[in-house]
């Protein structure tokens, strides 16, 4: 698989061309535009949510489509959703993501979704994605993406900015500091230390979230009958 | 002290590195990356009267906002700061006899020595109800602000019109108008304009090449509902 | 008309310098800061039931800001997303547009819309594309993220929420990826199937795929 960024830099997205029958992993709806003739399969490789048990998070999905090359081969351009830049890793063994991050895969990467939470609670956490296997993972990152490599020093991240780890670090999720009011929500934050490399986006994606909330059309309450 | 901007293009963030005894305040929630070393604090800071707002730390009822600190007491350590949106970022060089005014959602963070003055601003008659939140800060000491976008410097010398989403920050020797763009008002309206500000006088004037409300709008249209 | 391009490739926005009398077309909403003294009226795109459409069914407002300078004066136009500016000269043919990715024209430009179907309320741009007209006419075009140029001679299927603009040479119908299950899970949005030969000009990022992506990260 013949991979280059169209367009580098902030909002660079990624050109794939596929030899005929090659496969390869998108995150679904990363589609920007293609040449016909490629195959599409969606399933939810990985398992769902291994470690929720039961419960569910609200809009959490772990759809991918596996794009194959038809007769001719052909190419794809898969964009994230997030105005940012994007991350290719030349897998060989394991690596750690933020589920979110993820964007493309070659098939001989397996992908394992996990979520992790505060003290084992269902409430704050991060959703990690397990990476394994040899060949190109391909991440995206809202805002800029910073490489840190870690020389037996701690380092805290928020928890909205951590886009992957080596899992050679070690890791674990804690609040982020003492909170005088209690009108404050927590901010959740990830501690890593040991040796390793980490990579971190620039802006997070739950602020924007909370941010972008006023703008959304209020729900018609129904009156009581 | 020191204060950098790192990445300076499209997705800018600030590093600040604080000796033994040194503080540093910011817009709650934006500490991207910390040593360890540092404590972090939250605080509340209020001021204005009644009314709801947003872009400032948390949104609540009543005018309040939340302020992180961070102080070095041992060892000398470093806070990454990042703002919500994409964009550029100017760090400011407050002094005591002028203030800079700041959009709250421009405001990133500032040295210890500022004192932060929140302004409400409305329009009588408005339909939207919207009113601006201005941030004065006064003092010595860095002020980093934070764009939406390219961050423009104008040396204004007389006056210009400005859509309130462009505006970052001003100095104390411009005053605005709340108004209009041109016309009348129903003509505005279907322009597509709502709030301009027409400033005027002399003195460094910060703009943004996009507007947090119009992102918002296009953005919020796709999103689902929201509970009332 | 004097026009300069700030801010490309992440942050594009416009400066026009107009003389005496002369005015300039834009998005509504889109000044970001002028001159006093410019003039603002409101016009219609399209047909006025096509323009009411557009406003009701896509979502866009459907009236354009006209800008009139009495005298000298600038003007600075911004879109809403992010992104990149290109200026283009209008051929014989003119160009077909997507609804979000019209910035500004010289005000003589003739605008029409047309209606996508019932299809194009799902693809997040509104159910109408404009198609522009004027040969020698001055348009600038936002693309939300970086903006592509591709050559097109035979096919190509776009996701709606990437295009910008294409020329006439071009004609297009919906497809589907293919198969029942990739339409309706495969979280792709409207696709586009391109055919003729022409230039297209598409855009590296798709607002309702960032919408998509915020989703689960909202409050309730």
């Amino acid at each position: 698989m013949h991979a280059e960024l169209e367009a580098r830099g902030s909002f660079s997205a990624l050109r794939l061309r596929l030899a005929p029958g090659e496969e390869v992993v998108a995150d679904s709806g990363a589609l920007a535009w293609q040449d016909p003739g490629l195959r599409c399969n969606t399933s939810t490789r990985g398992g769902l949510f291994r470690g929720l048990g039961r419960k569910v998070l609200a809009g959490e999905s772990f759809f991918q489509n596996t794009w194959s090359g038809g007769e001719g081969g052909g190419e794809l351009v898969l964009a994230p959703g997030t105005p940012g830049e994007i991350l290719r890793l030349d897998l060989d063994g394991e690596i750690l993501a933020e589920k979110g991050a993820f964007l493309a895969a070659a098939t001989t990467i397996e992908l394992d979704p996990a979520w992790s939470g505060l003290r084992g609670l269902f409430s704050e956490g991060i959703f990690v994605l397990r990476c394994r296997g040899t060949g190109p993972l391909f991440l995206h990152a809202w805002g800029a993406l910073e490489e840190l490599v870690l020389q037996d020093e701690e380092t805290i991240v928020d928890n909205g900015q951590v886009v992957a780890w080596e899992p050679s670090l070690e890791w674990r999720l804690s609040h982020g500091g003492r909170i005088r009011n209690f009108l404050f929500s927590d901010q959740i934050v990830l501690r890593f230390s040991g040796r390793g490399r980490l990579w971190t986006q620039s802006r997070n994606p739950r602020s924007l979230a909370n941010w972008v909330h006023p703008f959304r059309r209020v729900r018609r309450r129904r009156s009581d009958s | 002290m020191q204060v950098r901007v790192l990445d300076p293009g499209a997705f800018a963030h600030a590093r600040v590195r604080l000796e033994p005894g040194e503080s540093f305040v910011s817009e709650a929630g934006a500490m991207f990356r910390m040593d360890p070393v540092l404590d972090l604090d939250v605080t509340v800071r209020t001021g204005g009267r009644g009314g709801v707002w947003t872009g400032l730390g948390r949104m609540l009822g009543g005018d309040s906002f939340f302020l992180s600190t961070y102080t070095a007491t041992t060892a000398p350590g470093e806070v990454s700061l990042a703002p919500v949106l994409p964009g550029e970022l100017r760090v400011l060089d407050g002094t005591s006899a002028d203030a800079w005014t700041c959009t709250g959602g421009s405001f990133l963070g500032c040295g210890p020595e500022i004192v932060l003055e929140p302004r409400f601003q409305g329009l009588k008659g408005l339909v939207s109800g919207e009113r601006l939140f201005f941030l004065e800060a006064r003092g010595p000491g860095p002020l980093i602000v934070a764009a939406f976008g390219a961050l423009r410097a104008v040396e204004l010398q007389g006056e210009l019109t400005v859509d309130t989403g462009h505006l970052v920050a001003f100095e104390s020797g411009i005053s605005y108008r709340i108004g209009k763009a041109g016309g009348s008002w129903v003509q505005s309206f279907l322009g597509g304009e709502r709030l301009v500000l027409h400033l005027e006088g002399r003195g460094r004037l910060l703009l943004q090449s996009h507007a947090p409300p119009a992102f918002g709008r296009a953005l919020g249209r796709l999103l689902p509902p929201r509970e009332g | 008309m004097e026009t300069r391009l700030h801010g490309n490739p992440d942050y594009g926005h416009l400066e026009v310098r107009l003389e005496a009398g002369e005015a300039v077309l834009a998005e509504s909403g889109a000044m970001a800061w002028m001159d006093s003294g410019l003039e603002l009226r409101a016009r219609m795109a399209g047909g006025f039931l096509r323009a009411l459409g557009r406003r009701f069914l896509g979502g866009e407002s459907f009236f354009l800001a006209e800008y009139r300078a009495p005298a000298a004066a600038t003007i600075h136009l911004a879109p809403s997303l992010p992104g990149s500016l290109r200026e283009a000269v209008l051929g014989a043919e003119g160009i077909w547009v997507a609804p979000g990715a019209f910035l500004a024209a010289e005000p003589e430009i003739e605008l029409r819309t047309r209606f996508l179907g019932w299809r194009g309320l799902f693809s997040g741009t509104g159910p109408f594309f404009l198609r522009l007209q004027g040969p020698g006419r001055r348009v600038v075009l936002a693309s939300y993220g970086a903006l592509v140029e591709e050559a097109v001679d035979g096919e190509r299927i776009v996701d709606t929420g990437h295009l910008v603009a294409w020329e006439p040479g071009l004609d297009f119908r919906v497809t589907t990826p293919g198969g029942w299950k990739p339409t309706l899970f495969s979280g792709e949005g409207l696709l586009l199937r391109f055919r003729g030969r022409g230039r297209l000009w598409l855009q590296t990022r798709n607002l309702p795929a960032t919408a998509a992506w915020l989703g689960p990260l909202l409050p309730a």
